[in-house]
C-alpha cells in the first residue's frame, strides 16, 4: 500500500489540511491543492445526483451513503471517506483497496479527534497547523 | 449485480448517445435523457475528474469512479469520444465491455456507415436500430446483467 497524500476537508470543502507522504503524484501549487480540493468536494455532492433511479440502497453502514468515494486512474486511486460530521479525508494511494483504505482513514479520524478536536486552540473549520498531529499521522502511512 | 446505463459523449460534449436498462418501464429508454440534467452532470463530472487525473499524474487515463450505489465505468478514445457504462458498485473491471462496445457497435455502425455524420450537431443522436441491438446483444448476455 503506498499512500501519497492526505487531504482534509471542512464541510464546505475548504482545506484545511494537506500532507505529503511519499513522491509519486506531480507537486501541486498551494493554490492548486486548493481549487483540486473544492473540485473534490463538489463532484462528491454531484456524483449522487446522478445515481440511475433503479440502483439498489446499500443498508451497509456507512456515513458516505451516495457520494463519490473512489476515482481509478491508472496510475493511482482516490479515495474519499466522509465522517458524520460531514468532514472529508481524501486519500490519493495506489496498490491498495477500499477495505484497506477504510482502516487507515478510522485511525487518521482517531488523530484527528485526538490532537486536533481537543486542542483547545484549534478553531473550527480553519487550517490545522499542529506539528503533533503532523507527525502521529505520518507515523500512520 | 446488474448494469444500468450507456452513455456516449462526443468531442464536443454533446451526448450522442444513451441507452438505459430498465425492467420496469416498457418502452425501450434509447436517446430519452440526452438534453436532460443526468447527461450534463454526468459529464461535468468525468470532465473534472480527468482534469484531477492529469493534473497529478502526466499520460494518466481515468477508468472508474463509484459511490456506494453506483460505479462508472469510463473509456476515452483517441478521437475524443467518451464512453460511460453506469452499473452496480460490486461489479470489476468493465473495459473489455466499452473496448468491445467501440470496436464491434461504434465502428460498425456509425464510422463504417456513410450516411452518418463524421462530426455530430448539437443535438444529432445515433439513432440506428441496428447500433442499439448489437449493444443489446452484448450487454444483455453478460452473466453480470440482471435487472
Amino acid at each position: 500500500m503506498q499512500i501519497y497524500t492526505l487531504y482534509i476537508l471542512n464541510k464546505s470543502g475548504g482545506l484545511v489540511y494537506h500532507n505529503d507522504f511519499q513522491p509519486g503524484l506531480l507537486q501541486l501549487t498551494t493554490n492548486e491543492s486548493l481549487v483540486m480540493a473544492s473540485t473534490i468536494h463538489s463532484i462528491h455532492a454531484i456524483s449522487s445526483k446522478i445515481t440511475p433511479a433503479n440502483a439498489k440502497t446499500n443498508d451497509l453502514y456507512n456515513n458516505n451513503k451516495s457520494g463519490l468515494r473512489i476515482i481509478e486512474t491508472e496510475n493511482f486511486q482516490i479515495y474519499v471517506y466522509q465522517t458524520i460530521t460531514g468532514v472529508k479525508f481524501i486519500g490519493f494511494a495506489n496498490d491498495t483497496n477500499l477495505a484497506e483504505m477504510e482502516v487507515w482513514f478510522k485511525k487518521v479520524y482517531l488523530c484527528y479527534s485526538d490532537y486536533v478536536m481537543k486542542n483547545p486552540f484549534q478553531q473550527l473549520d480553519m487550517p490545522i497547523k499542529n506539528d503533533n498531529f503532523d507527525r502521529i499521522v505520518r507515523q500512520t502511512v | 449485480m446488474a448494469i444500468y446505463s450507456l452513455w456516449i459523449f462526443d468531442r464536443h460534449s454533446n451526448c450522442i448517445y444513451s441507452r438505459e436498462w430498465d425492467n420496469k418501464s416498457k418502452s425501450s429508454l434509447v436517446n430519452v435523457n440526452n438534453a436532460k440534467d443526468t447527461a450534463k452532470l454526468l459529464f461535468g463530472t468525468i470532465f473534472s475528474m480527468k482534469n484531477i487525473s492529469q493534473n497529478l499524474s502526466k499520460q494518466n487515463k481515468l477508468k472508474s469512479f463509484s459511490t456506494l450505489r453506483f460505479k462508472c465505468h469510463f473509456k476515452e478514445t483517441g478521437s475524443g469520444l467518451k464512453f460511460c457504462l453506469l452499473t452496480d458498485p460490486e461489479l470489476e473491471d468493465m473495459q473489455f465491455l466499452l473496448d468491445e462496445i467501440y470496436t464491434s457497435c461504434y465502428v460498425n455502425h456509425v464510422v463504417k456507415n456513410a450516411l452518418s455524420p463524421v462530426d455530430f450537431r448539437a443535438g444529432q443522436v445515433i439513432g440506428s436500430e441496428p447500433f442499439t441491438s448489437d449493444i443489446d446483444r452484448l450487454v444483455v448476455t453478460l452473466p453480470s446483467f440482471s435487472t
